[in-house]
């Protein structure tokens, strides 16, 4: 039966409730939604027992708070820098079991942009085709498509039963995912030989900063402008990580809530397993480009995956 | 098919260009390639004459294979397979048909023989994108291709039909966008919470009929 648990203080600059991605419509014009930061997600739920894609907190927030209503264990991740549990300090990486009417203050405000905030048993949330990750453009999934705001309670199912205190390793590499700057791998795009070389010698050689124009449907770059003869051409397909230049020449890079078509230049695609380091950059950071074969790619990203995988493996031999 | 024209979209999708932009060619070609689950692949996505290939998670077991597989299929135009007609009323009033001005001088004929020439075509949905449910309708006579705006409006409302080139296509819900609406239809084309998301589906056959803004005002929800 589901429980009324928390209930939104403050929400920040943008809140949502975000699950795995929306993958069977994209040929209906849907767009995936989903985490931006799959590690620190994955991170937040394993820390309070559930599965990696169960649904979750997402905050773009330089702080953020809320009150419990019924017992519940919290597990915080990503950008946060402090938490406080009625005014004193608590541990960042593990599982917080949380009493009716504490108050929980979550500070980011020394490193990346995104926090997660997930509870025992995820949040109960209606799936919309297929997933419940908040799509707030078309309003799908989550609290009614909707981004979270003061006041909004969130329900869960968790029994009052509390669960085991759950520590992430140290030595784990969760740190290192939010640098100032950073570079990430590209793979060439369909239409990178409609640029010209010294454009593409610009794209891969300069430090591009991430500007104050992001979302979570993308992040908008500044640095030297990429020119090329075509500007547009007939709608392709597009998903998050194609990184496309417009007429303007200031790329965009398409993030978690990206559009399945578009018509502006692919130049090319950000490896998923830098994926979250990009969409925890903060605006002012400076990102790099490096061209990577796609098979390094996936190699990469199994390498990544590996101790995640490692550390849910752990705790369901138990 | 002898030499096929394909390229990474990434580390887990690959793209497969310049193939016949006939949807029901297209949506064969899926339909074998599903034939063939150890190839790898999880979805597939249309746009215009190409078609996307997505990974399943660990990946395509090898890009030559698909290509072969791509290579070797036969294309036969099975009648019996194509979807039904679906009808779409829309209402041509000129409070609905925001750019039929634009339209009139661009193709320099009335408002009144647009509408008879965008009534008499066939339609079919070659594919979606944009945002959820959007159909894009080939079939548009040439005599009515007109350019998108120049600059995109903020709000165009939910169910304008519109023009843009030689496409024709449906605003599902309310967006910004910088097609020429000619008039709107009552009909909802997306709603994710019903069993039927949405009335039409890639490849179908589309007419429109035209309803006056008495029967639009009283059209019951579909």
């Amino acid at each position: 039966m589901d429980l009324p648990l928390i209930k939104i203080i403050n929400s920040g600059i943008l809140s949502t409730i975000q699950a795995a991605r929306r993958l069977d419509f994209q040929d209906y014009g849907v767009p995936r939604a989903g985490f931006q930061d799959k590690i620190s997600a994955q991170l937040a739920n394993w820390l309070v027992g559930n599965k990696k894609f169960d649904s979750l907190i997402e905050s773009y927030a330089n702080y953020f708070e809320f009150e419990v209503i019924n017992d519940c264990s919290v597990g915080v991740q990503g950008a946060c820098s402090e938490i406080r549990i009625n005014d004193r300090l608590v541990p960042l990486d593990e599982t917080h079991h949380l009493r009716t009417q504490d108050r929980i203050q979550i500070f980011n405000n020394t490193h990346g942009s995104i926090i997660y905030i997930a509870v025992a048993g995820g949040f109960s949330v209606t799936q919309v085709l297929g997933s419940s990750a908040t799509d707030i453009a078309n309003n799908l999934g989550g609290l009614n498509g909707m981004p979270l705001v003061q006041n909004h309670i969130l329900q869960g199912s968790q029994s009052i039963k509390e669960m085991e205190t759950r520590r992430i390793p140290k030595g784990l590499p969760c740190r290192a995912y939010f640098p100032k700057n950073t570079t990430v791998h590209v793979i060439s795009g369909p239409e990178a030989s409609l640029f010209t070389v010294s454009s593409l010698e610009a794209f891969y050689s300069c430090a591009f900063v991430i500007s104050a124009d992001i979302s979570r449907v993308g992040y908008r770059l500044t640095g030297p402008l990429i020119h090329t003869g075509t500007h547009n051409i007939p709608s392709k397909t597009t998903f998050p990580g194609i990184i496309q230049i417009p007429p303007s020449g200031d790329p965009i890079i398409l993030m978690a809530d990206g559009p399945v078509t578009g018509g502006y230049l692919r130049i090319g695609v950000v490896a998923e397993v830098d994926q979250p380091i990009l969409a925890q950059l903060r605006p002012g950071g400076r990102v790099r480009f490096l061209n990577c074969l796609p098979e390094k790619a996936r190699l990469r990203a199994t390498n990544q995956c590996r101790w995640i995988e490692e550390l849910y493996h752990k705790k369901t031999d138990n | 098919m002898a030499y096929i024209k394909w390229q990474y979209l990434g580390e887990n999708a690959i793209e497969i260009s310049d193939i016949s932009s006939d949807i029901q060619f297209q949506l064969g070609l899926r339909d074998y390639l599903k034939e063939f689950p150890e190839l790898g692949i999880a979805s597939f996505m249309f746009t215009n004459e190409n078609l996307t290939l997505f990974s399943e998670k660990n990946g395509f077991m090898s890009i030559q294979h698909i290509i072969d597989r791509v290579a070797s299929y036969q294309y036969e135009v099975d009648v019996t397979s194509s979807l039904p007609l679906s009808i779409i009323p829309v209402c041509y009033d000129k409070a609905f048909a925001l750019d039929y001005r634009t339209l009139e001088r661009f193709c320099k004929l009335d408002f009144e023989e647009i509408i008879t020439l965008h009534l008499n075509a066939e339609y079919k949905v070659v594919m979606f994108g944009f945002m959820p449910g959007f159909p894009y309708l080939h079939g548009l006579p040439l005599s009515l291709a007109v350019p998108r705006l120049k600059s995109p409006r903020k709000i165009i409302p939910k169910g304008s039909v519109s023009i843009a080139n030689e496409m024709c296509g449906i605003y599902p819900n309310q967006s910004p966008g910088g097609w020429n609406i000619i008039g709107r239809s009552p009909l909802t084309l997306f709603d994710p919470l019903k069993d039927n998301v949405m009335p039409l589906k890639l490849g179908q056959r589309v007419k429109f009929q035209q309803i006056s803004k008495k029967d639009f005002d009283g059209f019951a929800p579909n």
